[in-house]
């Protein structure tokens, strides 16, 4: 996989701007189901890069764990940001 | 180097986030991306061209250049843990902030800190 | 952006701000000086890793490197990260289960099972499946991408499953869910991760004992081939690893999402999410 690739230049773009995105909204669980879906981006980028161990340490942790235990926050304190 | 240059972008928007943005939560948000975009450098610099991924197959004596860099990945692969765990951490700290000051925005719990 | 609410802040605010697209300049720059990316012959490449690849498979028994180079070669620097793991655990126990402290009533929406069918269903098929799935990733962490760290996230996260869907496993007040919980109550995971730490230390300790440096295992009596002794002393490093992080995980969501009382004074907003 070369670097100037669409698909690698694709991924990068979309994680920007999820990761963006996940930043700018005012709900916290969109704000979380936002970095999930960045995340898993990210994942797709580091099996690209041939990092299967990170991928898939990316894929559970940020994917799923970050993702719920931000979902309990947003539970137990506010889901508005204010 | 566009690889760089957008690790570099994801790097300065969690920085950004994490210096102007008002809430705490949205701060801790930042703060992963920041991470995250660390974490994508370091696996960058692992990549050679030409190279698979770091499991020997079957075959003979193996050569540096046939695979990736597996030290990165080994620290990256920790690092990601290990920023869970913070993030847990930090998460539990934000709950006990808003139950005693019942906000979670920096400017309002500094006014009330005064 | 936040919003500024006087003239002297969003001065300073928009000055803070022009700050961050100096900062990605200059980290572009700076960037511009590292070697081509994918270049096989840039330095992060030719100094230490070769040996890693090269020595590896041989010295350790595992094909898969990262494991090899994360359970044996800095075995010391995992023992360090899996402490670190272990202490932020603890320190949402003690931030949010202070000493004494009894079970918090949930948060609400947290604190009883939702009864739909479909998700009870799914659970039930769902969760062992990825229960013994963790199980695999940790005991084919040698051959395969995975590990004691990635078999204990998905552990922890089956368990976490189950926690969402039918209930905290001890939801305090008399109530008990109506699908018994499954699963570690807190003390349990706390337990689980303290076993995980301290065996990662002891199999550290009995290489000492056996007449080796701290976590060197070529010296622990399980067999003739060396490769073959650290390869399984490599599999109870993955399995302490294993240990920590999924008791650690159900650690983090059980303080979380349950809390503690302390003293009478309630710790969490008792308030749902705001609609």
């Amino acid at each position: 996989m070369a670097e100037g690739h669409l698909i690698s230049i694709g991924l990068l773009a979309a994680m920007v701007v999820s990761a963006a995105c996940a930043l700018a909204v005012k709900d916290l669980l969109t704000a979380a189901a936002l970095f999930g879906a960045f995340s898993f981006l990210t994942a797709t980028w580091f099996a690209l890069l041939g990092a299967v161990d990170v991928a898939f340490t990316e894929a559970c942790v940020g994917g799923a764990l970050t993702t719920i235990l931000f979902v309990s926050t947003a539970f137990r304190t506010s889901r508005r940001f204010d | 180097m566009t690889t760089y240059a957008f690790a570099a972008a994801l790097f300065t928007l969690g920085i950004a986030g994490m210096a102007l943005l008002p809430n705490l939560l949205r701060k801790l948000l930042a703060m992963n991306v920041m991470q995250v975009a660390v974490i994508v450098f370091f696996v960058s610099l692992a990549f050679k061209d030409g190279a698979t991924v770091p499991i020997l197959g079957q075959g003979g004596a193996p050569q540096a250049a046939e695979f990736m860099n597996p030290l990165p990945h080994t620290l990256m692969l920790t690092a990601i843990v290990v920023s869970v765990s913070t993030t847990g951490l930090a998460l539990g700290l934000l709950v006990r902030i808003r139950s005693r000051f019942e906000t979670l925005n920096e400017r309002r719990l500094l006014d009330k800190l005064r | 952006m936040g919003a500024p609410r006087h003239g002297g802040t969003r001065v300073r605010w928009l000055l803070g701000a022009a700050a961050f697209p100096a900062l990605f300049l200059g980290l572009v720059l700076g960037m511009a000086e590292l070697p081509e990316f994918g270049d096989p012959g840039s330095p992060a490449s030719t100094h230490v890793s070769p040996r890693f690849i090269e020595d590896a498979a041989a010295e350790t028994g595992a094909a898969n490197m990262v494991t090899a180079v994360l359970a044996d070669y800095r075995g010391y620097d995992t023992l360090g990260e899996t402490a670190v793991i272990f202490a932020a655990g603890l320190g949402c126990l003690v931030i949010l289960a202070a000493a004494g402290g009894r079970p918090n009533r949930p948060a609400a929406g947290m604190s009883h099972p939702f009864g739909s069918v479909i998700l009870d269903a799914a659970t039930r098929i769902l969760v062992p499946v990825v229960l013994l799935f963790a199980v695999y990733v940790l005991i084919h962490g040698h051959i395969s991408p995975g590990g004691g760290f990635q078999g204990g996230v998905l552990f922890g996260s089956g368990l976490i499953m189950m926690r969402l869907v039918w209930g905290p496993a001890h939801a305090g007040d008399g109530q008990q869910p109506e699908v018994p919980a499954f699963g570690p109550s807190l003390r349990g995971s706390l337990i689980l991760a303290c076993a995980g730490i301290l065996g990662y230390a002891g199999i550290g300790l009995a290489a000492m004992a056996f007449g080796g440096e701290f976590l060197n295992y070529g010296t622990l009596p399980l067999g003739s081939d060396p490769a073959h002794v650290r390869e399984l002393a490599t599999l109870g490093i993955e399995a302490a690893v294993f240990l920590t992080v999924a008791g650690t995980v159900g650690v983090l969501f059980d303080t979380i999402s349950i809390g503690m009382r302390e003293s009478g004074v309630p710790l969490g907003s008792e308030r749902g999410p705001r609609e």
